[in-house]
């Protein structure tokens, strides 16, 4: 092995993503947590959790709160993007539980999440599909009341080992 | 419920209360938020568990706290699943926490929880007893004893204080049995101890018996068995320590014509029952309601609450029974049931009662009590269904037991003779009618204990633990209302100057002092009183002297614990070791002992230094230079290795006064007087409490009053 092959490189985006996805979603709990937040975030009342298998098949968050516009929905699940912050001195008056815009990234990342939502304004509500690296890829209309569907098919799978550590500890 | 303003910041949430039982063995459920965000504040957790230790050395405390700081004095933003905060002004904050911690957690104040008067009336003719049980989260299934008369006491043991969680043992009596139209569980003694209990168990055992000598009398022997499991399922389980009570009934319904003979029977049945302390510590918590935290040991009283019922065995002869019942209870025998005390679950009340409903005897209609309680989702309260449609009596013994290390055997709360024979006598107590239509509402099971007997004199004293019962559903701001109510008859906020202002009664069985407060009567374990008071003054005069080492012994210590043994030198050489430093040695190495403290004949050496240091060093972790530990608080504030302590504690022992022997009068207001200047006076140095209530003595008055009327 030469030194020249040990030159620093930037790592590849699509790589990052998936590394730091990892560090913020660390097991079911705090995926359901994230999700939960982010659901008082938007002034829900009424917040369901429902888990396949114990969460390994697929679980979802629903509830009532104020749904998503249409004009973020192409940006919703991408990294560092987030209606809670818009300056940095925000941080120091926080009012919502969310403030750092990774978590819908991360759960991209690491399974598959599609979205139901439907704000107050629109007439039906919109099912978005996402792929791992938070691109919007299909969006289609469906009906639901006001408020936020969050489904994540798959967590972990692209992860042995924490997808290990998860079916071991899945009750 | 826990308040405390700091500055800008507030806290609030819940916390356990102080006493044993009250904790639970493990230290999960703790936890806090920061303005509604789950955190995890591990200096918080140890400071609580520090502080918790001094009111309850066993257990964990379960804690929910919800801080209110102002967004700009912390950041959220460490770690990526935000669970871990920093905050600017951590030090005044852990400060003011422990500050208000100790308030509430401080030892100058203990709360009793009052016994429950038991009333020994006797009919000769019939009586009724209640096997109470206690409902609690705990679904009875009623059992409607349709035949049966209660016909046996059971009496369930438990063992206060040293026993974490629910203990109970049933002692049953099983007679002959007839039939069990429930599916009667029995409990067998069981003590369900710490392991946390999730599960509710209500066993009502009834057990029918016919008493073939007496015509068409049928017992029903109810045996009721609850514990509780600790119950929410949410959050933080509080735990519960299962109740027990368990009061069996014994009722009777003996004809007019009055055989006597019956008494016989009773007796030997009654002589089963032991006086068994029994303390049900049931801690539970809900998430609106507010735990108050009460002041250090919480002791349970007892008052042996005996209601007799006496119900006319004929049918026709009823009238003299009323049933006071729940509303929808009214059976048209007028049987007499009254439902005595009632014990609420407060969210601060620690102990529960146990009411039970009396069960109906009836000589030829069996009439059952019915008590059912109803099960409860989530909190702690119960609900009694109602009865069997025919006549329902509802007795309620509401029975302590209160365990000291020797359980007491006496029963010093007789206080009823037993009523002449011939008449029929209601001790039922009709002002607690109407206390049962105030607590309707309060939804609490109900234990019931057993009656006495007339003529049996025995030392043996009925404890009831009461169970409230409770009403049908209720309205939920009753409820508040009926447990603000529970609260006060149950506990008794005890002061220490208030043992200056006691009065003492008399000796009894050379063991126990009885003394008068006010309205109350409690019973103070004479030794563990006096032990306490040798400890105190032998904790402050004790002076050890030092005795200089030929050949000063070298310590190793770690780099860590040097520092601190330098920090903290004045506090090592005040408990008599002497430490030369020695500068030039590698660290580790660096000091050497050059004298160590002995007293009479006990010397201490190098692992009781260690001892000390490595306290010291804890209590550097922590942020905070004073160790507050369980035991630091009964003896005088300095710090000392924990063989000290346990040496003054057997001096103290040796020196007090004992079990047997016989006081005086100034004696034993000399005790009492003495436990009035003590820091703590609520145990002895080894752990046994000094002190429990006895009974309340207006609610005697008033059941004598009631007699009176009738």
């Amino acid at each position: 092995m030469s030194i020249e092959s040990q030159i620093i490189k930037p790592i590849a985006k699509g790589i990052v993503h998936r590394i730091c996805s990892g560090q913020v979603i660390l097991d079911l709990s705090s995926a359901v947590k994230e999700l939960v937040e982010n659901s008082l975030d938007a002034a829900a009342t009424s917040i369901e959790i429902a888990l396949k298998d114990f969460g390994e098949e697929w679980f979802q968050v629903i509830d009532n709160g104020c749904g998503i516009s249409p004009n973020s929905f192409k940006v919703l699940a991408l990294k560092h993007h987030t209606s809670k912050l818009s300056e940095f001195h925000d941080l120091q008056s926080l009012t919502t539980f969310g403030f750092r815009g990774e978590a819908l990234s991360s759960l991209c990342a690491l399974g598959d999440l599609t979205i139901e939502t439907r704000t107050v304004n629109e007439p039906v509500a919109t099912h978005l599909t996402f792929n791992h690296s938070g691109v919007l890829v299909a969006e289609k209309k469906t009906a639901r009341q006001i408020g936020t569907t969050v489904t994540v098919k798959k967590l972990f799978s692209c992860l042995p080992v924490r997808s290990k550590e998860f079916k071991r500890n899945i009750q | 419920m826990a308040l405390c303003i700091s500055e800008s910041c507030k806290v609030e949430g819940f916390l356990s209360k102080p006493g044993l039982g009250n904790g639970r063995n493990l230290g999960d459920r703790q936890y806090f938020f920061v303005n509604g965000r789950p955190v995890d504040m591990p200096k918080i957790g140890k400071l609580v568990n520090e502080l918790y230790r001094s009111a309850n050395s066993k257990q964990y405390p379960i804690a929910i706290l919800n801080f209110t700081v102002p967004t700009k004095a912390y950041d959220v933003n460490v770690t990526p699943d935000k669970r871990k905060i920093f905050f600017s002004e951590e030090t005044s904050l852990l400060q003011a926490l422990r500050e208000g911690l100790q308030q509430i957690y401080s030892p100058d104040n203990a709360s009793y929880a009052v016994n429950e008067f038991m009333q020994p009336s006797v009919k000769e003719d019939r009586f009724e007893v209640c096997s109470s049980h206690k409902k609690s989260p705990m679904v009875t299934k009623p059992s409607s004893l349709n035949d049966a008369i209660p016909q046996e006491e059971h009496y369930t043991e438990c063992k206060i204080g040293s026993i974490s969680r629910d203990k109970n043992h049933t002692d049953r009596n099983n007679q002959s049995i007839s039939q069990n139209e429930h599916k009667d569980k029995h409990a067998t003694t069981d003590s369900k101890n710490a392991s946390e209990s999730d599960d509710d168990d209500v066993e009502e055992g009834l057990i029918h018996e016919n008493d073939g000598g007496l015509m068409g009398q049928e017992f029903t022997l109810r045996a009721h068995k609850t514990l509780k499991g600790d119950k929410s399922g949410r959050q933080p389980a509080s735990t519960h320590s299962a109740l027990h009570n368990q009061a069996t009934l014994v009722s009777r319904s003996i004809e007019s014509g009055g055989s006597s003979n019956k008494y016989s029977s009773d007796s030997s049945r009654h002589v089963q029952s032991t006086l068994n302390n029994f303390v049900s510590v049931s801690k539970r918590k809900r998430d609106d309601i507010i735990t108050a935290l009460s002041e250090v040991p919480v002791l349970r009283n007892h008052a042996p609450q005996c209601k007799l019922k006496n119900s006319n065995a004929e049918t026709n002869d009823l009238i003299t029974t009323r049933s006071y019942l729940h509303l929808d209870q009214i059976n048209e025998t007028s049987k007499l049931s009254e439902i005595d005390n009632l014990q609420q679950l407060n969210p601060d009340s620690v102990y529960h009662k146990s009411v039970n409903l009396p069960s109906v005897k009836d000589d030829t209609t069996d009439r059952e009590p019915n008590t059912k309680p109803h099960q409860e989702n989530k909190t702690d309260i119960a609900d009694t269904a109602s009865v069997t449609p025919s006549s329902n009596d509802l007795i309620h013994t509401t029975e302590h037991v209160l365990v000291s290390d020797p359980p007491i055997r006496s029963s010093p709360v007789r206080l009823d003779s037993p009523k002449s024979s011939g008449q029929k006598i209601f001790s039922n107590m009709q002002f607690s009618f109407q206390d049962l239509k105030i607590r309707r509402d309060k939804r609490l099971s109900l234990m019931q204990s057993s009656k006495y007997r007339y003529g049996k004199a025995n030392g043996k004293s009925h404890y009831t633990a009461a169970t409230l019962e409770l009403s049908q559903p209720e309205i939920e701001q009753q409820k508040e209302r009926v447990l603000a109510a529970a609260a006060t008859e149950l506990e008794r906020l005890f002061k220490k100057e208030d043992f200056s202002r006691m009065k003492v009664i008399g000796q009894f069985n050379l063991g126990f002092i009885i003394g008068k407060l006010d309205q109350d009567l409690f019973i103070v374990d004479q030794h563990a009183a006096d032990e306490k008071y040798n400890f105190e003054c032998l904790s402050q005069s004790t002076i050890l002297n030092q005795q200089p080492l030929l050949r000063p012994i070298r310590l190793e210590l770690s780099p860590e614990e040097e520092i601190v043994a330098s920090i903290h030198m004045d506090i090592i050489r005040k408990n008599g070791f002497a430490l030369e430093e020695d500068p030039i040695a590698p660290p580790g190495c660096r000091y050497k002992l050059k004298s160590v403290p002995y007293s009479k004949n006990t010397m201490f050496g190098i692992e009781d230094v260690k001892a000390l240091i490595s306290t010291l060093s804890d209590g550097d972790g922590h942020g905070e230079c004073s160790i507050i530990g369980s035991y630091k608080q009964d003896s005088s504030d300095s710090l000392c290795p924990p063989r000290v302590r346990a040496m003054l504690a057997s001096r103290a022992c040796r020196s007090s006064i004992m079990i047997g022997d016989a006081l005086g009068r100034n004696e034993m207001q000399k005790i009492l007087d003495h436990l009035a200047e003590l820091k703590s006076p609520w145990n002895c140095p080894h752990g046994r409490p000094t002190m429990r209530h006895l009974v309340d003595l207006s609610k005697i008055h008033k059941r004598s009053e009631l007699k009176m009327e009738m």
